[in-house]
C-alpha cells in the first residue's frame, strides 16, 4: 500500500512506466488519500503553465507540425513497430535547431548558493561565476549593492556570503552558508541587518544535514536605513525580535 | 455562426476533421508553444512537442472526456507530460537552473494579445518572486523538469518521505501568495 502511494508524484508528473501506470490507476480506485492529494496537486499546478514567458512560434510551424500528423496517418501501416508510433516524425524536426539560442538564457550554476542568487538576480551572474563564456544579460533586472563574505566567530569552522541586492526597487538580502552546526528542535538561524547597533530581523533558516543553508529576505522595513553590518545568530526559535543568541557569523557593510 | 468550444473541436477532430484539428491548433499554438519552450529551453525540442501532442490528439492516443475536466487543463497536462518525456530522452543531465523570468515584475516580453494569460503571468511572477529560493526550485524540478520522486529526495537531500511535503507546501505558499493579491487566480475558471 505504502509502496504505492509513494509513486503518486511520479505518476503526477507521467513518468511512470506504462505497468506501473497502470497499477497506480488501478491503487487509485481504492486509496481515497491518493485520489485527493492528486487533486490538490492538480488544482495547485494549475496556473503554473501560465508562468511560461509568451514565446514567438517559429515561422512555418504550422504547416510543418499539420503535415507531420497527417502524415503520421499513411505512415501507420509501415510504422507498427515503433514503441510510441512517433520516431519516424523525429527526422521532420532534426534540422530545426533554430536560431533561437540568443533567446533564451541559459545556464548551469555550479551551487546551490548560485542558483540561489541566479534565480533572484540577471547581471550577479558574472559575480558568481565569472569567465566561462558566457556574456552579462542585457536587461538589469536587478543589481548588486554590496556582496560580502561573513567572517566566522571565534574557532568556528563555518563560512558564508550575504549580499544586499536590489530589485524592481525592492531590497533583498541573500544569505548562504556553510559548516554551521546543526540545529536542535525549534531552533533556527537568525539573520540580522544592523544599523548602529539596532537589529533588524532579515530572515531565519535552518542548516541541511550537510550544515549548508540560505535564505533570500526582503528587506522591507520603513523609511531609509543605512546598513552596518550583517549577522546570524543561533536562536531558540525563530520569534526572537531580538539577537538571544551569540553571532555565529558576521559582516560589516 | 456560433464558434465552437474545445470539447466540440476536439469531437470533431476524433472524426477525422483535418479543419478542427487546424482550428484547435491556431487556439492553443502559441501557450502550448511557451510552455513547452518553459520546459525544453529550446526551440527545436518545443516545437517536436507540439508535433507529438498534435499526433496523439489526432490518433486518438491521449483520449480527453468531460470527466477529466476542463479540455485546456487536459491539454496542457498531456503537453507538460510530453515535453517531460523528451526531456528524459535528451537524457540531459537536470540541473539548478531556474528561470530568472519567472520572477521577473517587468512586461517587457509579454506585450501579447493575450491579455488574461499576461495579467496571470504577472500576478504569478509576483507570487513566485517572494517564494525562498529553495521552494522556487523544488517547484520548478518537480513540475517544470518532471524530476522524479527518488532524483528530487537525492537533490535535495531530503528523505523520500518528506518529498511531497515540501513541494506540497512550497506550492501552497505559491497559491496563498497568489490568493493575496487578489486573486486573478480563480480555480473554477481554470
Ligand atoms: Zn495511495
Amino acid at each position: 500500500m505504502k509502496a504505492n502511494c509513494e509513486q503518486l508524484l511520479d505518476y503526477f508528473n507521467g513518468t511512470l512506466s506504462n505497468e506501473e501506470r497502470e497499477r497506480f490507476e488501478a491503487h487509485l480506485l481504492s486509496c481515497e488519500e491518493c485520489r485527493e492529494e492528486l487533486k490538490e496537486l492538480e488544482e495547485l499546478t494549475g496556473d503554473l503553465p501560465y508562468l511560461s514567458m509568451p514565446e514567438e512560434p517559429p515561422a512555418g510551424m504550422k504547416e510543418r507540425v499539420l503535415a507531420s500528423v497527417f502524415e503520421s496517418d499513411t505512415d501507420e501501416t509501415s510504422h507498427t513497430t515503433n514503441e510510441k508510433g512517433s520516431v519516424e516524425q523525429k527526422n521532420n524536426v532534426t534540422n530545426l535547431q533554430t536560431e533561437r539560442k540568443s533567446r533564451q538564457r541559459k545556464w548551469i550554476a555550479p551551487t546551490l548558493a548560485a542558483a540561489l542568487f541566479l534565480s533572484l538576480t540577471g547581471n550577479v551572474y558574472t559575480f558568481v561565476s565569472e569567465g566561462d563564456g558566457e556574456t552579462t544579460q542585457p536587461e538589469e533586472i536587478s543589481s548588486l549593492i554590496k556582496a560580502v563574505q561573513l567572517q566566522p566567530s571565534e574557532a568556528e569552522a563555518s563560512a558564508g556570503s550575504a549580499a544586499l541586492m536590489s530589485e524592481d526597487g525592492k531590497m533583498n538580502l541573500v544569505v548562504q552558508v556553510n559548516d554551521v552546526a546543526e540545529t536542535k528542535g525549534d531552533q533556527v538561524y537568525q539573520v540580522w541587518l544592523l544599523e548602529g547597533d539596532k537589529p533588524y530581523r532579515a530572515g531565519y533558516f535552518t542548516p541541511n544535514q550537510d550544515g549548508k543553508g540560505e535564505v533570500a529576505y526582503e528587506v522591507e522595513y520603513e523609511g531609509e536605513h543605512d546598513w552596518d553590518a550583517v549577522a546570524i545568530t543561533l536562536e531558540p526559535d525563530h520569534t526572537s525580535e531580538t539577537p538571544k543568541g551569540k553571532i555565529v557569523l558576521s559582516s560589516g557593510l | 455562426m456560433r464558434e465552437l468550444n474545445d470539447a466540440e473541436l476536439y469531437g470533431k477532430v476524433q472524426a477525422k476533421d483535418k479543419e478542427a484539428l487546424s482550428s484547435l491548433y491556431d487556439r492553443y499554438e502559441k501557450l502550448l508553444y511557451s510552455f513547452s519552450y518553459r520546459i525544453v529551453k529550446d526551440g527545436g525540442l518545443a516545437e517536436e512537442v507540439l508535433q507529438e501532442v498534435f499526433i496523439k490528439l489526432w490518433k486518438g492516443k491521449a483520449q480527453y472526456s468531460e470527466e477529466k475536466g476542463k479540455f485546456s487543463s487536459w491539454l496542457l497536462t498531456m503537453t507538460r507530460h510530453t515535453a517531460i518525456d523528451l526531456l528524459r530522452k535528451q537524457a540531459k543531465e537536470p540541473d539548478y537552473e531556474l528561470d530568472e523570468r519567472d520572477a521577473l515584475h517587468s512586461d517587457e516580453a509579454s506585450v501579447e494579445d493575450q491579455v488574461e494569460w499576461k495579467e496571470r503571468g504577472q500576478v504569478l511572477r509576483t507570487a513566485v518572486s517572494k517564494l525562498k529560493g529553495e521552494q522556487r526550485k523544488i517547484i520548478e524540478m518537480f513540475y517544470f523538469k518532471g524530476m522524479t520522486h527518488k532524483r528530487i529526495s537525492e537533490e535535495f537531500d531530503l528523505p523520500l518521505g518528506t518529498v511531497k511535503g515540501r513541494i506540497r507546501l512550497a506550492l501552497k505558499h505559491l497559491k496563498t501568495s497568489l490568493s493575496e493579491k487578489g486573486g486573478v487566480s480563480d480555480e473554477s475558471k481554470l
